[in-house]
Formats: C-alpha cells, sequence, structure tokens
C-alpha cells in the first residue's frame, strides 16, 4: 500500500465562527486519495478493513469508500498514524473534509468526527448530513467550536490540547442512514491553528 | 485541487424556516422547514431541491388542532409520541389534539420506523415546529392587543395577557398569527420550553390508535378496504427464489369467483424484489386462497433446494475445526460483507499459552422468523398509468410497487398504514412489488375486457408468511478465554462461522481485554433470505457474549455483575470504539443491582436462581436481573423482573416506553423457549405458529419492575435495546438455579418449557 501524505504550503485559513479575525494557517497534511486509501481503515461495521480504494469518482479523482454491513454498528473511515501525529499541531486550526453518501432517505444523528487519546474523548456533530452529492464539512479544532469532551461535557482547550497531543484514533462518520449504505470519503485536510489574535 | 465549497450548500433562509399558510374560514397551517429534513430528501444538499412547507399543525377555528404522525406506527407508539412533542411545546391541551398519520411525501424528511431512530432523529425538530406554533400566536396577540410578547403567557392554546386579564384562543389569532412576522429558528430555539415545564412530554398517555383497536375498529393495513376491491392470493416456491415453469392457470380460472389467474414475473432488486409466483385473484380473498390447493405448478427449484440447516450446521463446525488455533489475520479487505473480517487485537495465542485457565464453549442460535401477527399485505390500485397504494411498510418507498407495476416513482401514491407489528420484517416491502405487479396486471387484463380498473388487496397467509420471511441470521459462535491467577480476562477468543451474523465492532468484552481475536469465515453457500429483527444484530448476539462473559465471571469465582462492572471500568486493547460508552454501561447495572435482591441472591431456595445481562444496542443501554425457578422436569418460571434502562434524560411517553421494555422482555422469551427456524431442501420447515409458539400470556412475569435512568445524554429510543439483553438474563439465571449452562436455542429442542 502506499502511503502519500503530503504537506502544502501555507494557505490561509478563513476561520468558522463568525466574528473571529480571518488568520494564517498552512495545510499541516492532505489527503486527496488519487492513487490509494493512504491508510485509512473502516471502523465500527463489523470489523476493521481497509477502506475501498476508487480511482475515479471523487470530488475530483480518487477517493475512498466502504459498502456498509446492514446488522453491524454505525461506521466510520479511521484516520492513519500520519494524521494522528499532526493533530497536536491543528489545535485552533481545522479539520475538514468531504463525504457522500449513498442514500440520504433514512437519517439518523451520531457523533460525525471522534478524536480519541488517553484524555478522553473528543466527539463533534455538524447540523446537516451529507448528500449524494460530494459534500464539504469543516470545524476548527478548538474548543469553543461545540466539541463535546467525554460524550456530553464541554471541553476546555486544555482538554482539547491533551487529546490532541497524544490521539489514539480519528474517526469521520460514514454511515448516515439506517440500512445498508455506501459512504464516500475525499479530500482530508488538515490546517494548523497560528492564529493571529 | 478544486474542491466543492460550503458555502454553496443551500441554505434554508431563516424567514422561511417556519412556514406558515391561511387557511380559508379563519384556520392555520404551521409547518418547518429544515436543513436535515433537506438532506434526508432525494437530493440532498447540493441538488438544488426546491424547499417545501411541511405541514404539521393544522389550527382549527374551534380551538382544536390537528397534529401530523410523520413516521410509520407499527406498535411502537411513535403516532403518539411525535405529536406529543409538537403538542407540548405548542402549549395546547392532548385533548385538543387530534392526530393524523401522513402520506408519504419527502417534505416530511425521513419516514421510517427502523433503528429505534424516530425520537433521536425527531425530537428537537418536533419540539421546534411547536414551539414555532406557539411563538406564532403569541406575536399574534401581542400585535392585536398592542402589549409586548414578554407580558405574555400560553397554555391550553391560549394566549393570556396578566395585565389586562384578557385572554385569546389561538383558533381566534390563527388568521391574524398569519400576517405576523414569522421567527427565525434562533428565536425559536430560544423559545423552547424549560423542560422542567412539559406539560405533555414525559407523562403516561395513551396510544391515539389504542381505543380503536381494541373496540376491533379497521386501523390495520390488513382493514383497507376501497370500494370495489378485489382479493390477490400469491403462491410462491417453497424453496426460496425458487421459479414457475408453467402452470394449470385456465383450469383455475375457470374456478367459480375467480377473476384472474397469471404468472408474476420477479421484478425489482434484492430482497424488495417480487419473486416468481402464481397469482390468483378473486371476489373474496377466502376463495382466491382455497383456489390455490388446486394449482399445479411446475417449480424450477434451483440449487438452493440443496441446502439446509444440517448442512450450514455441518459446514459450520468443520470450519471451526480447521481454525480452532487462531491463524494470522487476513489481510483487511473492504467491502466484505456477512462474513469477511474480523479483528486481531494483541497476542491471543500467546495469551492463552501462559493463561492460569482456559475454558472453551460453543454457542448456537437459530434463524428466526419476525412472526408479526399480522401478515404481509398491501393494495393498490393501478389506474390511468399511476398506482396508488396502501402500505405498512417500515420503510416506505415508491421505488418498490414502482418496479412491480413498471412505471416511474414519480407515478406512485403511497398512502402509510399502521401495521399490526414490525419487528424489523417490514424494513422490507416485497409485498409491495407484488402487489405494484398484480395490481398492474389486473387493470391491463381488465381493460382488454372492456372493464374499468379496481383496487387489488395482496394478503399472505401465515404459512406465506413465515415461509417467505428475511429471516434473522442464525449464528454459531467457538468461544475460547483465558484468565491470569486473579481471574482477570486476558485473552477472549470467537470464531464465527457465518451464515449472515455478524458481530458489532463494538461488542462487549471487545475492548476491555487486551488479546482479543474475532473473526469471521462465511458458510458458503448460502442462499437463504436474511435481514433484520428487532435489534440487529445484538438480538443474538448478546445472548452468546453475555452467556459467555458469565461463564467466564463464574471460571474466575467472581459476581458475574461485578465481574462485568470490573470489565467496563478496565477499558484495554484500544478501548470501546463507536458510541459505546462504559460508563453508562456501568450506570445501567449498578441500578439494576441497587433495584433488585441481586446481593441477597444466596438466599433463594434451591432450584431458584437469578441472572444478569447487559447490552448496548441501538443507542440505548438496558440491563435486566431475572429471578427464574427451574423445578426438575426443566419448567421454568420467570419469578421477578428487574430491568434498568438508559436512553437519555427524556422519556417523552413513560407509559409506552414501559410497553415497549415489557415487549421486548417476551419477545425474548419466545426466543428462548420454542422459536426457530430451520431450512431443508432451501425453504422453511416452520410455517405456523403451531410450530413456532410464541410466549402466552400466563407465561409472562407479573413483577416486573423498570427503571428509566434519567442522563445527560441526547435521548435516544427503545424499541430495540429492550430485547436483546432479556435473553441471556434468562438463560444465566436457568444456570444459577439448575446448574445447567444454556448454548443453544431455543431451549424447547432441550426439554426445557413455561412452567
Amino acid at each position: 500500500m502506499i502511503v502519500r501524505t503530503t504537506v502544502l504550503a501555507c494557505a490561509l485559513l478563513l476561520s468558522q465562527r463568525a466574528g473571529e479575525p480571518a488568520s494564517a494557517a498552512k495545510t499541516l497534511l492532505s489527503h486527496d486519495f488519487s492513487t490509494s486509501p493512504q491508510g485509512w481503515l473502516i471502523a465500527g461495521d463489523t470489523s476493521d478493513v481497509a477502506a475501498d480504494f476508487k480511482p475515479a469518482g471523487g470530488n475530483p479523482g480518487g477517493y475512498i469508500s466502504h459498502v456498509d454491513e446492514a446488522l453491524g454498528e454505525t461506521w466510520y473511515f479511521r484516520a492513519p498514524a500520519t494524521v494522528l501525529a499532526e493533530l497536536a499541531a491543528a489545535q485552533h486550526g481545522a479539520l475538514s473534509f468531504d463525504l457522500k453518501q449513498s442514500s440520504t432517505d433514512a437519517g439518523f444523528p451520531d457523533d460525525d468526527v471522534v478524536i480519541v487519546g488517553a484524555a478522553g474523548r473528543l466527539s463533534y456533530r455538524f447540523d446537516r448530513a451529507p448528500g449524494t452529492a460530494w459534500t464539504s464539512f469543516s470545524v476548527p479544532l478548538s474548543a469553543s467550536a461545540g466539541w463535546r469532551w467525554n460524550w456530553n461535557q464541554v471541553p476546555t482547550e486544555e482538554q482539547m490540547r491533551q487529546v490532541l497531543a497524544a490521539p489514539t484514533r480519528l474517526d469521520i462518520r460514514g454511515e448516515f442512514r439506517t440500512g445498508d449504505d455506501t459512504g464516500g470519503l475525499d479530500n482530508f485536510q488538515l490546517t494548523s491553528g497560528n492564529r493571529t489574535r | 485541487m478544486a474542491k466543492s465549497d460550503s458555502t454553496n450548500l443551500p441554505t434554508v433562509d431563516r424567514r422561511t424556516f417556519l412556514q406558515v399558510t391561511a387557511l380559508a374560514g379563519g384556520g392555520l397551517l404551521v409547518g418547518l422547514s429544515f436543513p436535515d429534513v433537506l438532506a434526508q430528501r432525494g437530493g440532498g444538499p447540493g441538488s438544488g431541491a426546491a424547499l417545501l412547507p411541511d405541514i404539521y399543525i393544522t389550527i382549527h377555528p374551534d380551538n382544536t388542532f390537528t397534529i401530523i404522525a410523520k413516521n410509520p406506527e407499527t406498535g411502537q407508539g411513535v403516532k403518539t409520541a411525535l405529536p406529543m412533542i409538537i403538542a407540548d411545546e405548542l402549549d395546547v391541551d392532548w385533548s385538543q389534539v387530534k392526530v393524523r398519520q401522513a402520506d408519504l411525501d419527502p417534505k416530511y424528511g425521513s419516514q421510517i420506523e427502523g433503528g429505534s431512530r424516530a425520537i433521536p432523529s425527531n425530537y428537537q425538530n418536533m419540539r421546534l415546529v411547536g414551539a414555532g406554533g406557539r411563538l406564532l400566536m403569541v406575536s399574534a396577540a401581542a400585535a392585536m392587543w398592542n402589549v409586548p410578547a414578554s407580558e405574555l403567557t400560553t397554555g391550553s392554546g391560549l394566549v393570556k395577557h396578566a395585565g389586562s386579564g384578557r385572554t385569546a384562543t389561538y383558533g381566534s389569532l390563527a388568521s391574524r398569527a398569519a400576517s405576523v412576522p414569522v421567527p427565525d429558528q434562533a428565536a425559536i430555539t430560544a423559545g423552547l420550553k424549560n423542560p422542567k415545564d412539559f406539560k405533555i412530554i414525559g407523562k403516561r398517555t395513551r396510544g391515539v390508535d389504542v381505543k380503536d383497536i381494541v373496540t376491533g375498529r379497521p386501523v390495520f393495513s390488513i382493514d383497507v378496504a376501497p370500494p370495489n376491491m378485489l382479493y390477490a392470493a400469491f403462491e410462491k416456491c417453497s424453496a426460496f427464489r425458487g421459479k414457475v415453469v408453467s402452470a394449470n392457470l385456465d383450469e383455475i380460472k375457470k374456478m367459480p369467483g375467480i377473476r384472474h389467474a397469471f404468472i408474476v414475473e420477479p421484478a425489482g432488486q434484492g430482497n424488495n424484489a417480487a419473486v416468481s409466483g402464481v397469482a390468483i385473484v378473486a371476489d373474496s380473498w377466502w376463495i382466491a386462497n382455497d383456489a390455490r390447493r388446486s394449482l399445479k405448478i411446475t417449480w424450477d427449484e434451483g440449487a438452493i433446494a440443496s441446502q439446509s440447516s444440517v448442512g450450514y450446521t455441518a459446514q459450520a463446525k468443520d470450519l471451526a475445526a480447521k481454525n480452532a488455533s487462531a491463524p494470522p489475520p487476513p489481510p483487511p479487505a473492504g467491502g466484505g460483507r456477512g462474513g469477511g473480517g474480523g479483528a486481531a487485537i494483541g497476542d491471543a495465542e500467546a495469551a492463552f499459552k501462559s493463561a492460569a485457565k482456559v475454558i472453551e464453549a460453543e454457542y448456537f442460535f437459530p434463524f428466526l422468523s419476525h412472526a408479526p401477527l399480522e401478515p404481509q399485505n398491501a393494495t393498490a390500485h393501478f389506474k390511468d398509468g399511476k398506482l396508488e397504494i396502501w402500505s405498512p411498510s417500515q420503510i416506505p418507498s415508491l421505488q418498490h410497487p414502482a418496479a412491480g407495476a413498471g412505471i416511474a416513482p414519480e407515478n406512485v401514491t403511497m398512502h402509510l398504514v399502521r401495521s399490526g407489528g414490525g419487528f424489523g420484517r417490514r424494513l422490507v416491502s416485497d409485498y409491495d412489488t407484488e402487489i405494484g405487479s398484480i395490481a398492474r396486471k389486473v387493470t391491463d387484463e381488465r381493460a382488454a375486457q372492456g372493464l374499468p380498473s379496481v383496487p387489488v388487496k395482496l394478503l399472505w397467509t401465515r404459512e406465506d408468511d413465515m415461509g417467505h420471511d428475511q429471516y434473522r441470521p442464525s449464528g454459531y459462535h467457538f468461544f475460547k478465554a483465558a484468565l491470569d491467577g486473579a481471574g482477570k480476562l486476558v485473552a477472549f477468543r470467537d470464531y464465527v462461522p457465518s451464515t449472515q451474523s455478524v458481530v458489532p465492532a463494538n461488542e462487549f468484552p471487545r475492548g476491555f481485554c487486551e488479546n482479543v481475536w474475532v473473526i469471521s469465515t462465511a458458510v458458503t453457500p448460502f442462499d437463504v433470505p436474511t435481514g433484520a429483527l428487532r435489534a440487529p444484530p445484538t438480538n443474538g448476539i448478546s445472548f452468546v457474549m453475555q452467556g459467555f462473559v458469565d461463564e467466564i465471571a463464574i471460571a474466575a469465582g467472581k459476581d458475574p455483575l461485578q465481574y462485568r462492572i470490573d470489565l467496563l471500568n478496565s477499558p484495554a486493547g484500544g478501548g470501546p470504539t463507536g458510541g459505546f460508552n462504559p460508563a453508562r454501561a456501568r450506570g445501567v447495572l449498578e441500578a439494576v443491582r441497587d433495584m433488585s435482591t441481586w446481593n441477597r441472591r444466596g438466599q433463594l431456595p434451591k432450584g431458584t436462581g437469578m441472572g444478569v445481562a447487559f447490552q448496548f444496542a441501538h443507542a440505548g443501554y438496558v440491563a435486566y436481573i431475572v429471578e427464574a425457578a427451574v423445578d426438575a422436569n426443566k419448567a421454568v418460571k420467570i419469578n421477578r423482573v428487574w430491568c434498568a434502562v438508559d436512553i437519555g434524560r427524556q422519556i417523552v411517553n413513560p407509559s409506552q416506553a414501559e410497553n415497549l421494555v415489557h415487549g421486548g422482555f417476551v419477545e425474548g422469551m419466545s426466543h428462548i423457549m420454542n422459536w426457530e427456524i430451520t431450512i431443508d431442501r432451501g425453504g422453511a420447515v416452520q410455517r405456523n405458529f403451531n410450530q413456532y409458539q410464541p410466549t402466552r400470556m400466563a407465561q409472562v412475569p407479573t413483577d416486573f419492575q423498570v427503571k428509566f435512568l434519567q442522563t445527560d445524554f441526547d435521548p435516544t429510543g427503545l424499541g430495540e435495546p429492550s430485547l436483546p439483553p432479556a435473553v441471556p438474563a434468562i438463560t444465566n439465571a436457568i444456570f444459577a438455579a439448575n446448574g445447567d449452562r444454556i448454548r443453544t436455542l431455543p431451549i424447547g429442542k432441550l426439554g426445557y418449557r413455561w412452567a
């Protein structure tokens, strides 16, 4: 398996929260799945398996996907160690990605992004689900963005820092409906948090 | 690289979040457009789908209110629960409300009954609908009286101004409300009630259809009877997916009362497909069904005719023997379904070699039929190229009847009708595909004879239903566990020769043991149609996992309940995954221990024992303790049941929630004692309740305590979580009573019976 991690040049990150100043940030890591799954797994359905690599149909180019075990639990795209290694630098930056699903008719709420470490569990829920076309999502890695710590607590920045400093996994939800379905992930990106205040 | 821009996602105009329409005669319609609803529609965000008003509330001039129930009702109580949420936030009395079932319509977003998702998916939106309506009424009154809205209060469908003593009914304000500024989403969210002020949510409320049901009024799908309706019976091959080669149709057509007889060709896809068969359409269903006995059909049974339960079991044991020791984990492979993959965490084999104690056990649970009391049925009328259908589906879809009728889905109108039990069977709508095909054929044949089209009701017999189900998969589990000198679980192995049975990745005790090996190999060939049964897949998995964990605790010489808590306190091997929260699992175990006599179980008489089990399923946490007595003739009596449930901070309807717990437990009793579908010659052997006996009223425990823990988590559903741990709690109690460890279901085959 070829794992290709691209460290890109500085980019401008526009803060996701209204009223906050634009800040200079750099892209820490970007996975566009152009030639491989880049080490991503599928977790939480019935077993941990490699994500299916699709050379075309992404946004654009390649992407990764998984066919749901209809009787399993909610499944997630699980990030490789190369992603976990960059999370500490991403605090106050942002995590973004594109998702699509094969059908949108039987949705249910669940944690959309989960980051787990010895220091605790961070989770985030977006207010919408992906469509059958590629849908972009982005969330700042800041306590004020609406993250939850250890399931239902509001995190402090220090708790965020401790989890991001030593993460053991980062999961992005791929299943959004009851019944069998297929989900896809593309354009995962982490940006740094060098905010100017 | 170019990326789609999140700023291009369609956003809801805040002023169109709440949809308001004046009615002629002074009434008002209140609805909701919400991004989540839009996202669940066909195209989802980015599709350019038009926003439509989703009308949930009709405010009538006489100050009564009609509230839409959006989801299908199969007995789980959602037709009552979702309108209760709206009514409470609207601040009207429940006695002022009439509930109307919605048709299938994209404007309502997701309309399904499955996965215990109705409450978690709709709780907040239903609150917003009601609160939005209330704020409109307040705004209308404030404008009419020229007072600040902050001086107004509501209740019982009235707006009140304490300062002046004035009151106005919502009905009288409806016309004015149609012209006041519509509150935006932020204002409505800010205006939501404090839950301590709920007057309907959280109160025991009788189901809206209960009176009609107990007085025999026609409320079920089987009762649908449009004028001039004909009745269809449908003969299918006893071997799954067998095909008709020929049939004596001309003889059947000559029989009295028979109007049509024809071969139905396969249509549709997957388990929702109509399979090959012969339809007989008559003036009455009894005439049509009796005519089936005169059918002479030549079938092509296909290769499945060589498959049987005996063969599956033999192959499972052979696979287990070949994999008696753990081979290297297979390379991960994506896209595997029903038999691939697994987990290898740590080094289980090394742990087994150095363990102080190793225990092994083989567990089995059988195929199950859903056995709803109302057999599968649907009614449809094909006319002028369009199909109107009345369906009891849990996942109503226009696609399936359209595929049967050979028309586009947009030419189908679907009415949702209450079903007499779903339990997952009606997640699959093969009967909708069948009636689409049959209704079209009838209309076409009648048109050729110069006759007008008529509706047709398709009704399966009990034998049809049990013989052509989407069965709960059977499960074979070959366990091995290693304990250290202190009794700690240090290695866990589960080999699963799979007949479509799956083990969730977050299934306890995985996540609490350093060395775990769970792997599955497919039994092949395997062509039995399988599907979801209430609480998939833990309805079977809970029995084997909580049974074997009980064995581990006993082998360790520990209290089985405390042993589970100790494991939950010690995440290991990467810890739990997905949505499994060990603190909540621990919470229900501690609660059920504290509410029961668990700590005094040593004082029970000989032949009486207590069993415990818990399960995380469909976002809910449930633990049972069961006290059972077993006599020398293996007659089992369940004396007492304690149940602790954590489904979040709010129980919408405690009455229905208790019913769901009781129902889940009683269904679990059926799983334990008598329910089993076996396969022979590619078809189901058991075809009616005489071979598949459910629990009887006299066998149901009468001492049954339920406690709902109110934890600070979002509300989730209860239709499914209550069933799975009932099974191992009972089998563990039987072990405690007589020392017989139950590893195979049903236990009726082992000589047991209910006392």
